[in-house]
């Protein structure tokens, strides 16, 4: 009985090393027994399709590089209870069916992905089927120049219960992607000079992502077909292009946006069929567009944001609102507060008329700062015809709220 | 040289005046459907209205789901050649392939193939579809 128990307590560790006996890492995870550390030397290897069939934990020293050599994926984890740690991996194959990655993880539970450098990667980690996972401190990047020949940082699919915090991704299609991912939490991310999104839900449901920065990506974020998503503290900054936005929001419901930063963007916030979102401490500042509504979107609530600078803070495109503005600070705002209680004594009409004719017309823009688009504002101001009577702030903060 | 500029604008005016489908630039180009920048030269698709208007897609099942606007006027529909990238078929005429394992942007799992033949040669399990079945299935 001791003996057995010993056995379990006991875990081995095995060392590779590229001029050890054990001079590949295949071998040492076929030689290790299940829960055995297997310690990976300084060194490069020259490896890949690399399976992990049992639940091991694989150790790299400072140094240890895992080569691909394009040849296809890396480290191919089937087993619950994986723990890939310390390691670079490098040089992933690219192909045009395959989806080929750095780390791919399927149907598995109980994983983790630690202190990974992935370079060059055409997917970092591709995760299938799985859940439980841990995915943190790693940093992945790609060399796409081609658009359609890059992969997403952090991929996954089907997946349910992933933590992905504190990665860095960089150079990629998509940093990271979900697709029918369920209750997962992206925190402490950045997200840099991606092709396509920063961070990209597709009908992933019961998701958080807060604190993370999203810098100079094709766009910022795109969550899509998805419900209960908490969006909380994040950056959104530098999303320039004619086809980009630091938020975009497609038929999503009941969303939570809060105390998020948006500096710099084409559009801060498109938003497209979506409903029952309430944005809250939200700051807008120095964006072409602030809030961009298209399709119906119905009952959203906006309280307490601040819109600073931005070309348009708000633009609809429709007559009807079914939207409310409470308690927001505009630096557009142009009436006054008697009472000194820092709520303007005079309503606030966001919307510009302007910004009709610039839905219709993209080019009419080059007008914006004429004197003739001053005047319709001014005019339709006084007396909304085309733009939603009802919308409309009815407290517009005199001061940005802190 | 004057006849050359003439040649050169001559080209340029006929050239304006074709309709057809347009390059994409991926990367840079939003899918008129779902907004998502089209970046997958694979399942990209257009559809080129009777006034000469181009419809970009970044997947077929976009393009499908909004046949309901814009089918009526429709003069071209085309998809993406799963097996060429960059070069279209004319979308009647494709085979359509639904195999889950061959994602496609929309979540559809769909692309196109010039024949049947192409369509079950590239080694994923799946349902063939015509583009007579494909707009029922998917709209």
């Amino acid at each position: 009985m001791t003996i057995f128990i010993t056995s379990l307590c006991v875990q081995a560790q095995i060392t590779v090393c590229t001029t050890c006996t054990i001079s590949s890492i295949q071998q040492g995870i076929d030689l290790a027994t299940a829960y055995d550390t297997v310690f990976v030397e300084e060194g490069v290897y020259f490896e890949y399709n690399i399976a992990i069939g049992k639940p091991l934990t694989i150790l790299g020293e400072n140094g240890a590089i895992i080569d691909g050599q394009k040849q296809g994926t890396i480290l191919k984890v089937q087993t619950t209870n994986a723990t890939i740690s310390g390691l670079t991996l490098r040089h992933v194959g690219l192909s045009h069916t395959e989806e080929y990655a750095a780390v791919h993880v399927s149907n598995t539970k109980h994983f983790t992905l630690n202190r990974l450098t992935v370079e060059d990667a055409f997917f970092g980690f591709l995760i299938e089927g799985s859940s439980k996972g841990r995915i943190t401190n790693n940093k992945l990047s790609g060399e796409s120049e081609m658009e359609f020949y890059s992969g997403n940082g952090i991929h996954a699919w089907k997946s349910k219960e992933l933590v992905i915090t504190e990665n860095e991704i960089r150079n990629l299609r998509d940093g990271i992607y979900l697709e029918f991912v369920d209750n997962s939490e992206v925190v402490n991310n950045l997200s840099e000079n991606n092709i396509r999104y920063g961070l990209h839900f597709m009908f992933s449901n019961n998701n958080a992502y807060s604190n993370n920065t999203f810098t100079k990506n094709g766009a910022g974020v795109a969550v899509m077909f998805s419900k209960f998503i908490e969006m909380k503290d994040n950056h959104f900054l530098n999303n320039w292009g004619t086809a980009s936005f630091g938020l975009l929001l497609k038929e999503i419901y009941d969303a939570e946006i809060t105390g998020n930063t948006f500096d710099e963007n084409t559009v801060a916030i498109a938003v497209e069929g979506s409903s029952r979102i309430t944005y809250q401490h939200n700051k807008l500042s120095a964006n072409g567009w602030g809030v961009k509504m298209s399709g119906g979107c119905y009952s959203n609530k906006f309280l307490s944001n601040a819109f600073s600078n931005n070309s348009f803070d708000v633009s609809f495109n429709s007559r009807l609102n079914d939207n409310e503005f409470t308690g927001n600070y505009w630096s557009t705002y142009s009436g006054y507060d008697l009472n000194k209680d820092g709520i303007g004594d005079v309503p606030h009409r966001p919307v510009k008329l302007f910004s009709y004719v610039v839905n219709k017309t993209p080019e009419s823009i080059v007008l914006l700062r004429s004197f003739f688009v001053d005047l319709i504002n001014f005019t339709e101001n006084v007396a909304p015809v085309f733009t939603p009577v009802d919308l409309i702030d009815n407290s517009p903060l005199m001061r940005v709220p802190s | 040289m004057k006849t050359l500029w003439l040649i050169v604008g001559i080209c340029f005016l006929i050239t304006s005046c074709q309709k057809g489908p347009k390059e994409i630039m991926y990367g840079h180009e939003n899918c008129e459907f779902c907004s998502m920048t089209i970046m997958d030269d694979k399942h990209a698709a257009q559809i080129v209205t009777n006034t000469g208007k181009v419809y970009v897609y970044d997947s077929i099942e976009c393009m499908l789901r909004s046949l309901e606007f814009y089918g009526e006027n429709a003069d071209q529909i085309v998809v993406m050649d799963f097996n060429n990238p960059g070069s279209y078929l004319n979308a009647s005429e494709a085979t359509y392939l639904i195999a889950p394992r061959l994602p496609s942007p929309m979540g559809a799992n769909l692309s196109a193939f010039a024949t049947g033949e192409d369509a079950l040669n590239v080694g994923f399990d799946g349902t063939l579809y015509t583009w007579e079945t494909i707009r029922k299935h998917i709209k």
